[in-house]
């Protein structure tokens, strides 16, 4: 699909929009940190750098690492000349269909499980569980997205996933 | 469950329940701001055409002294209509003087 659309722009750029943009909105607000308004703003310039930043684009490549990377290092900026003010808050209403009422049970709670053990964790181990866990990326592209070493990605994700399943072991 | 599909199911809830407002916010892209400056540009430029238009018919509006001069010099048929003060009047009228003239 990208490699379809690397010719074209604003076919590129309409991909990224569609399907990156709720993402890296809760990126943004929840793992990041910003406020919901700043997390509006933020994003709209991220997709501003992104568009600027189209040529740089090297097919085949994650393009999950490559706008993580931007949004990171442009919300790192961002908090650098503000004071930032942190939400902490994740969203929690959901718009979907109704689904059966024993899963929604099951599902709220273990949600609310994960919820409580992401929540006791670092801001960098949160993010990182984000990454490998939602977006899927390799070990090698959540150490360039957090400028961090590979081995040093891999060895704390381990152990991250190891105290999670510790954590939620009586729904795992 | 899996500790995997456990916390993609997590995220999907929380990334389905965002909402982010707006579509595509065209007039930030290149394009539209390359038009959006030439918008400005040419707003700017007709703008301060306007306002030198004014200025200049404002300051070049004859005076009443100056209609007056001006009907004189027309009258003792002054060749030198170009005369913009009255420094300038007042050489010509002496030297048409000079000459014998009546003014």
């Amino acid at each position: 699909m990208i490699s379809g659309l690397s010719n074209d722009r604003e076919g590129l750029f309409s991909y990224i929009w569609e399907r990156y943009r709720k993402k890296l909105y809760y990126y943004l607000t929840a793992i990041m940190h910003c406020s919901r308004e700043d997390g509006e703003d933020l994003l709209q310039e991220i997709m501003m750098k992104v568009y600027n930043r189209m040529d740089q684009y090297k097919t085949g490549h994650s393009i999950e690492a490559w706008l993580y990377a931007i949004a990171r290092n442009h919300c790192i900026d961002f908090k650098r000349k503000m004071s930032s003010r942190p939400c902490g808050e994740e969203y929690r209403e959901s718009d979907g269909e109704a689904p059966d009422p024993f899963d929604t049970v099951c599902k709220g709670e273990l949600n609310r499980a994960i919820y409580g053990c992401l929540k006791g964790m670092d801001d960098i181990d949160r993010e990182m569980v984000f990454l490998r866990h939602f977006e899927g990326l390799k070990y090698k592209s959540i150490g360039a997205v957090i400028s961090m070493n590979v081995n040093s990605v891999k060895t704390r994700m381990l152990a991250l996933e190891a105290r999670m399943r510790r954590d939620l072991k009586e729904w795992l | 469950m899996k500790l995997k599909k456990a916390l993609r199911g997590y995220y999907q809830e929380q990334v389905d329940a965002v909402n982010v407002p707006g579509g595509i916010w065209k007039e930030k892209t290149k394009s539209s701001r390359v038009e959006s400056r030439v918008l400005n540009a040419a707003f700017h430029a007709v703008l301060i055409g306007l306002i030198v238009t004014a200025m200049i018919s404002g300051y070049y509006k004859p005076s009443l002294l100056e209609e007056r001069m001006y009907t004189i010099v027309d009258r003792y048929n002054i060749e030198d209509r170009l005369t913009d003060s009255l420094e300038s009047l007042i050489i010509i009228i002496q030297k048409n003087r000079n000459n014998g003239g009546k003014l």
